[in-house]
């Protein structure tokens, strides 16, 4: 699969997973790894990275359970709108690969 | 690679390209990752085998940042500068002080080390810099040869030894603000404010450089030292120290500041 296909089906799941709950880079990284092919933890870790200087996410420092200090990521509206976009896209594609039957 | 030396490495790597403050965050994210991971089951060696290289990491880094345009005033700025470089300070020429003009360039490249991300790959980077180099040089010599045809040869081209305190001081200003322009202009382009500090060390080792290499040529003629040269030597000289000056004291702040 093309790269730049894969960089936005892992933004997707990314923004989706972080906005079902408040949740640590390395719990992210540990989901995604291995779940899609070639994608590496390090080009994960900076895509996360780019949600967070566009404002999609934003961090906060927390624990769970009287765990150690992490630092947590949560959607921010920005990020709301950006899963919806990416949802209708992939929606469409879906439907369109479904059609041809592939 | 052990985990320190890894993180020690990666360090050095994103210091190339990233600011402090953001070097430290991703250090620290990546510092988190080895100890969740440790506490995970894993080893180092499998941790560090899952991230990659430390420059595969930069590289994913600045691979997201792809897209964002080159800020026009930075462009600008660096043009200002290149032309104030080739066009201006040549009245030095025949004693061969051109050259030192290039201590600018060296200047940014030691910025590459000092200052904040550039918000574009460095391929790209290098092509507008490279570009608005070439463009502003061209200028600078289209700025020679009109002057050398409207007669100004004279003015263009006078050696050191004649130049009056007046053009002396004129020289003086362009250079810094040569050095102005090329510190704002490679400011604008990793998208971080302009630090004096740095810009003031640039045009102070250029003045120093400048007064330096006058002084040499001086000291087989002794009455025109005395005779209206002395400010043309000293003055250079003066400028330079002062603002090497500033600029080590000033650096502590600066240092301060990107610790934060």
């Amino acid at each position: 699969m093309d790269s730049q296909m894969k960089k936005g089906v892992v933004e997707m799941a990314l923004l989706w997973m972080i906005g079902r709950e408040e949740t640590y880079g390395y719990d992210l990284l540990g989901r995604l790894s291995g779940r899609i092919p070639g994608m590496q933890e390090r080009v994960i870790y900076a895509i996360l990275r780019r949600l967070c200087d566009n404002g999609y996410t934003e961090t906060f420092s927390g624990t769970v359970s009287g765990g150690p200090v992490r630092k947590y990521y949560r959607l921010t509206p920005a990020g709301q709108a950006r899963l919806r976009e990416l949802r209708e896209s992939w929606e469409a594609l879906r439907q369109f690969v479904e059609e041809l039957g592939i | 690679m052990d985990r320190e030396r890894f993180l020690a490495q990666l360090e050095r790597k994103l210091l190339w390209h990233f600011s402090g403050a953001r070097t430290r965050e991703v250090v620290a994210d990546y510092r988190d990752y080895f100890e969740q991971g440790k506490a995970d089951g894993r080893t180092e060696q499998e941790l560090c085998e899952a991230c990659g290289m430390p420059g595969e990491i930069v590289r994913s880094l600045l691979e997201e940042e792809r897209g964002k345009c080159i800020p026009p005033m930075a462009v600008f700025c660096l043009w200002c500068a290149a032309v104030l470089c080739f066009a201006l300070p040549l009245p030095c020429v025949r004693e061969g002080t051109a050259w030192l003009t290039l201590l600018l360039p060296l200047g940014g490249l030691y910025l590459r080390r000092e200052m904040p991300i550039s918000p574009v790959p460095p391929p790209v980077r290098r092509a507008y810099v490279l570009g608005t180099l070439l463009s502003a040089m061209l200028t600078g010599m289209a700025v020679q040869w009109l002057s050398a045809a409207a007669g100004g040869e004279a003015a263009w081209g006078v050696p050191p030894q004649e130049c009056g305190p007046k053009l002396s001081l004129l020289l003086t200003a362009a250079r810094l603000m040569a050095a102005f322009f090329w510190i704002a202009g490679e400011a604008r382009l990793r998208g971080t404010r302009v630090q004096w500090p740095l810009s003031f060390l640039l045009a102070g080792i250029i003045e120093a450089s400048v007064g330096l290499d006058l002084l040499l040529h001086r000291l087989d003629t002794p009455a025109g030292f005395l005779s209206g040269a002395l400010p043309t030597v000293l003055l250079p000289l003066a400028v330079g120290l002062v603002l090497c000056i500033a600029a080590a004291i000033d650096r502590k702040r600066v240092d301060a500041w990107t610790a934060r």
